[in-house]
């Protein structure tokens, strides 16, 4: 029988780091790494709310991978003899 | 990678959080606040340039009202100040300075008012998401970097 377990992060907790970069002109460099999808655009989307409007955007190839991982797993089950 | 972006911050806050930044950038430049009577006397009969920061909007309950904040370094007075109507800009006085000397001392004050406005604001609320700031540091360029972080 196949399981298939829909996980976050299977079996390691992942990293999510946002880059800062305030320059002295006060144009402010926004790098959202390691944070996929949906989750990506909610901080994108606050950092806007606080800071102001956005110059450029650009969303990089791990933006579009999905958030959850799938895991399949085979497993046998003993079937029950009648009696 | 997820994504990358760039802001032309806005300056749109209460008061309090505007003057909390012109204490941490003038500060951080060698000033030192100054109190209201001081500020009156010693900015007299002196060479004096008022700049904008463009992009202010003073926020909240003390919009009707006109604030300042003095600091000195050296016989030189800035002072941030807020109108009626919420515009902020920077007023610098001194002896023994050109028009173009304290215009471009202002002007460092305005960007550096900005990068501590923008630090102050990203920091909070990314810490309230879970975010620690694992690096920072003032780049050759005055670029202020910070790298925040969270596992999950």
């Amino acid at each position: 029988m196949a399981v298939i377990t829909l996980m976050d992060s299977p079996g390691k907790m992942k990293r999510q780091e946002i880059e800062i970069q305030i320059k002295e002109t006060g144009e402010t460099v926004v790098h959202i790494k390691g944070i996929k999808g949906k989750t990506c655009l909610h901080y994108a989307a606050l950092l806007k709310e606080v800071l102001g409007p956005v110059k450029n955007l650009q969303y990089t190839s791990e933006y579009y991978e999905p958030e959850t991982e799938v895991e399949i797993t085979d497993r046998l089950e003993g079937k029950k003899r009648a009696p | 990678m997820s994504a990358i972006f760039v802001v032309a911050p806005l300056l749109s806050a209460a008061w309090p959080a505007i003057s909390a930044a012109a204490v941490a950038a003038a500060s951080a430049l060698g000033f030192t606040q100054l109190s209201q009577p001081e500020k009156k006397q010693k900015q007299s009969e002196k060479e004096t340039v008022e700049l904008d920061l463009p992009g202010s909007q003073v926020l909240g309950e003390s919009l009707a009202r006109e604030e300042e904040i003095s600091f000195v370094r050296e016989g030189i007075t800035v002072t941030f100040r807020k109108d009626i109507r919420g515009r902020c800009g920077v007023r610098v006085c001194g002896e023994g300075l050109s028009r173009s000397q304290l215009t471009r001392l202002g002007r460092q004050l305005s960007q550096r008012l900005v990068q501590e406005y923008v630090k102050d604001r990203v920091l909070t609320e990314l810490r309230k998401k879970g975010f620690q700031v694992a690096e920072e540091e003032v780049t050759a360029d005055r670029t202020v970097r910070l790298l925040v972080r969270k596992w999950r």
